[in-house]
């Protein structure tokens, strides 16, 4: 498949901070990309600079074979857009806000089809004051697909939500994927980029540490569990427990990573007694993409 | 810009967000009328029952006395009041202080007399003339017309003969008469500009901390369009507002609009274009909705007390009429009442419109050069 988005080098400070820092990467057509980081990582920034609303540093930006940094208007002609925490006119309808916006482009699609296809139809003539925050959402992602894209920019579209409006959320972006548009997603939701995604760059302090399938990403981690609790006092004595690969320590939550489970957790609970330590809120999970980051930055994403 | 495909729609928009917006509507279009309402309640017109009458006795003879104290019968609807030169008469003619001025001729006397002894010249006319207010209420040639009749009785009662003794009517253009009639314009342009800088400077401020504008500039609109798509409705809504406080005016409180209604639109679209400009600014520096909030006030408190509305320019401290003056609403104002309420036309108020346009041109360059997205 094509790329359909190429991205060479990109760089963007504001004063000191590197913002982005020299990141590379492409997307293929019909593709859903997405980036994975904390707040502050970047990703907004990488996607505001792909739609036209930033000037890079430096880099050698394509979108659709449009040259970012030159065409900005032929771009955002062809992208759609849904930003970071955008509210709405409060007092148009959805309908009326998704037909003032289609005015703006040399072709739209129909309000109704796109009410139809976020599933607002019944929303149509509420002012969109009147919205939940999972319906505002979809209204915004509705929103992105009303001059018809073929690349879609989502940022953090499901932030805030409750799980079922991300459910209905990340339909949608199945239903675009089908239609043989591009997704580009970010998210702070490590489950969302492992479900959604097709493939998912690691973001963390403006670099991308590590891009691939999801799958490919957690496949190190794969036939191993995640031991997870928080352990008061010193807890680098459970590294070498039997069964332990890798540990992880940060703010006294200890993450052990093991492919024996039933070895290793009876030493963990053997260990803390004889030291007298308390072991609380645990946890045994399978290995995720949260571990990746975990794995590649010593942290975790916080919400 | 773009041809603009969805250009009507999006004016069609705004226009419904302003009427769907209690806040602005009432702050645009009721305060205004509420606000003219009252003060036309508490100083509005009564019905001429008197009339103010100057007389200037040159002649100052027995004659002469007989006259103007037979205009001072309490029978008449006449104030009288004394002046010893032409020129001030005239100018409290002018400024409406007074409805009419009659000079008595020096030789009135000596006519006076002729007239009534039984050998004396009866051939002979006499012209008293009579400075008269021209204005819009018509309360001069009713003066007129009143002196008329009297210095006519005057003249049969003292000999019995048909008149000999004539007007000579001057009209002199004279100032409004009623405070109303120099608030209404006042109030109107005070509207204008209330809704042209809050409308304005709020639409922006506000879409730009919601990131609304940020999300308009993701589309290939463009500036222009997206601005232009609030600036066609607020033009629209002052007109409207305009229209209504006209209305008011001239329905609820007699004012007649004396000029030509064109010209007067022609001065309110001037003063809607550098108001709606003046908001751009505001928006332009403000970080807030707050601080858009507070600028806006600053800019425009000043001018509501100084700018012409409640008070005459010329009845300010000349320190303060230099302030005045550096004011877009003083010349608004002033542009609006000369064609309202006398009749201005366009070459009358060209100083006026020509200020407003600098004024505007000015504004509107430093907002754009200013304007931020985010």
């Amino acid at each position: 498949m094509d790329d359909i988005v190429t991205v060479r080098n990109l760089r963007k400070s504001y004063g000191d901070l590197r913002a982005v820092d020299d990141i590379s990467f492409t997307v293929k057509k019909g593709e859903i990309f997405g980036l994975v980081g904390p707040n502050g990582a970047g990703k907004t920034t990488t996607w505001e600079i792909l739609e036209g609303l930033r000037r890079a540093d430096d880099g050698d930006l394509h979108v659709a074979g449009i040259d970012v940094r030159h065409h900005r208007r032929k771009l955002r002609e062809i992208i759609g857009v849904q930003l970071q925490a955008t509210a709405m006119f409060e007092r148009l309808t959805a309908r009326e806000t998704l037909e003032v916006f289609g005015g703006m482009y040399p072709r739209s699609t129909p309000a109704d089809t796109l009410l139809n296809l976020v599933n607002l139809e019944e929303k149509a003539d509420d002012w969109t004051e009147r919205l939940s925050g999972g319906q505002k959402q979809r209204l915004a992602v509705a929103l992105a697909l009303v001059n018809d894209p073929e690349i879609v920019f989502l940022d953090e579209p499901t932030t805030g939500l409750d799980p079922q409006a991300r459910r209905s959320l990340w339909d949608v972006m199945g239903k675009l994927r089908d239609s043989g548009k591009t997704v580009m997603l970010t998210t702070h939701y490590m489950e969302e980029a492992e479900r959604v995604c097709d493939r998912v760059g690691v973001m963390d302090r403006g670099k991308i540490l590590a891009l691939d399938r999801p799958a490919q990403l957690i496949k190190e981690f794969e036939q191993r569990d995640a031991v997870e609790f928080a352990a008061d006092g010193d807890a680098s004595a459970f590294g070498t427990l039997p069964g332990v690969d890798e540990m992880n320590v940060e703010d006294g939550l200890v993450t052990l990573y093991t492919r024996q489970l039933e070895s290793t957790l009876t030493a963990v609970f053997e260990l803390a007694r004889t030291r007298e330590m308390n072991v609380e809120n645990f946890r045994v999970r399978n290995a995720s993409l949260e571990d990746v980051f975990l794995h590649l930055t010593g942290r975790r994403i916080r919400e | 810009m773009r041809l603009p495909r969805g250009f009507p729609g999006w004016v069609v928009a705004n226009l419904r967000m302003f009427f769907r917006d209690r806040a602005t509507l009432v702050w645009a279009i009721l305060f205004p009328i509420v606000f003219m309402g009252l003060l036309g309640l508490g100083f509005g017109r009564a019905d001429p029952v008197s009339f103010d009458i100057g007389v200037d006795d040159e002649d100052g003879t027995l004659w002469s006395r007989a006259l103007w104290t037979t205009f001072a019968n309490e029978s008449l609807p006449f104030d009288v009041a004394n002046f010893s030169d032409q020129d001030t008469g005239v100018a409290a003619v002018k400024d409406g202080t007074l409805d009419v001025l009659v000079i008595v001729p020096q030789g009135f006397g000596a006519f006076m007399d002729s007239q009534t002894s039984p050998t004396g010249n009866r051939n002979t006319t006499l012209a008293l003339v009579v400075f008269w207010g021209f204005d819009e209420q018509g309360s001069g040639q009713v003066a007129l017309q009143t002196v008329q009749e009297v210095s006519d009785g005057f003249f049969r009662a003292a000999t019995n003969n048909p008149t000999m003794l004539t007007i000579a009517p001057q009209a002199v253009s004279a100032q409004s008469l009623d405070y109303i009639d120099f608030l209404a314009p006042g109030i109107l342009a005070m509207a204008v500009m209330q809704s042209g800088v809050y409308g304005l400077a709020m639409f922006i401020v506000s879409s730009r901390e919601k990131r609304i504008l940020k999300r308009l500039h993701a589309t290939p609109a463009g500036a222009a369009y997206i601005l232009m798509g609030r600036i066609v409705p607020a033009l629209l809504i002052s007109l409207v507002q305009t229209g209504l406080l006209l209305a008011l005016a001239v329905f609820a409180f007699g004012v007649e609009i004396v000029g030509n209604i064109g010209i007067l639109v022609v001065a309110a679209v001037f003063g809607a274009i550098v108001f709606i400009s003046l908001g751009f600014l505001v928006s332009s520096v403000s970080k807030s909705v707050d601080s858009a909030e507070n600028l806006t006030g600053l800019v425009t408190f000043p001018m509501f007390f100084l700018g012409g509305v409640f008070i005459p320019i010329d009845r300010l401290p000349e320190a303060v009429q230099i302030l005045a003056y550096m004011m877009p609403l003083t010349y608004f104002s002033d542009a609006i009442r000369e064609v309202m309420v006398r009749g201005a036309g366009f070459a009358d108020i060209a100083l006026d419109l020509g200020v407003l346009a600098v004024f505007a041109a000015v504004v509107f360059a430093l907002a754009v050069k200013l304007f931020r997205w985010e």
